[in-house]
């Protein structure tokens, strides 16, 4: 029932720090943004692994979201049902925050301020 | 209760931007309004009724407000992302100014499901749950990006 959908909102990613969908957009530039081939690999490997970071982290929201989507349907669900399922979901936000802001700023220091702005030039023009 | 309510925002985005997709508010007012007709069906007690409608109403108005305040959000973050000389201590801002904002949408949620539940007898919440429409199912497909 739709009364879950406001707090599925956030375990279906509404609530968390990414999902950085614009990795993929960075990984379609690096080609074209970064002449030095050593250079290019390591911003790769980078994103590559932001993305796999991020694909972990959806993971586990999933099997969270499965385990509140039984839970919310009973009428007596108590409260704390419902705060402990919110607190992990807390924990899991923390910590994928957490490394994808580290590997952001490993990335940031593999490519120069140019390269930087042609990867992410897509993002500078949205709303 | 659906078992695939799930992946709102990561959906809404998807579905947003694609051909020929159906706009997430038609789908969600569509399944907001098919809940809307099976409470009238379910819940005889005109007060409860009433009442009922209106914590449904009030949902919706507070998915839709939830929605564009994480396009907002998701603005932000791209374009801070995107900033070469953005520190971490902007990105922490960013995080904990989201954080709290969450952590209030999860007070709201905990105190809208107990009104919810208290203004419904077990065989209403249990009929409510059943009546989880076709459109709810097409909801969450549009959301889902499937």
């Amino acid at each position: 029932m739709l009364i879950a959908i406001y707090t599925i909102f956030f375990l279906g990613g509404g609530g968390t720090f990414g999902p950085m969908n614009f990795i993929d957009e960075a990984l379609g530039n690096t080609k074209a943004a970064i002449v030095d081939d050593d250079r290019r690999k390591d911003a790769t490997a980078s994103l590559k692994t932001m993305k796999a970071r991020t694909k972990q982290h959806t993971k586990a929201i999933k099997g969270l979201s499965k385990e509140f989507d039984s839970s919310m349907g009973e009428h007596e669900f108590a409260d704390e049902g419902i705060d402990a399922t919110w607190d992990k979901f807390f924990d899991l936000n923390s910590e994928y925050t957490r490394d994808i802001v580290e590997i952001r700023f490993e990335l940031r220091d593999q490519v120069t301020r140019e390269e930087w702005e042609l990867m992410f030039a897509a993002s500078e023009s949205s709303n | 209760m659906s078992k695939s309510m799930v992946f709102i925002v990561f959906g809404m985005l998807a579905a947003c931007g694609g051909k020929g997709a159906v706009a997430p508010e038609d789908v969600e007012k569509e399944a907001f309004e098919d809940m809307r007709a099976a409470i009238v069906e379910v819940v005889e007690d005109p007060d409860r009724q009433k009442e009922i409608l209106g914590l449904a109403q009030e949902h919706h108005q507070e998915l839709i407000r939830l929605r564009e305040a994480v396009q907002v959000r998701r603005t932000e973050l791209r374009h801070l992302n995107a900033n070469y000389d953005a520190t971490r201590e902007q990105f922490h801002e960013y995080v904990e100014k989201y954080d709290a904002e969450i952590r209030v949408a999860r007070e709201w949620a905990t105190k809208s499901r107990k009104a919810f539940v208290q203004a419904t007898t077990q065989d209403e919440w249990d009929a409510l749950t059943k009546a989880d429409s076709k459109a709810m199912k097409k909801m969450i497909g549009v959301i889902q990006g499937t």
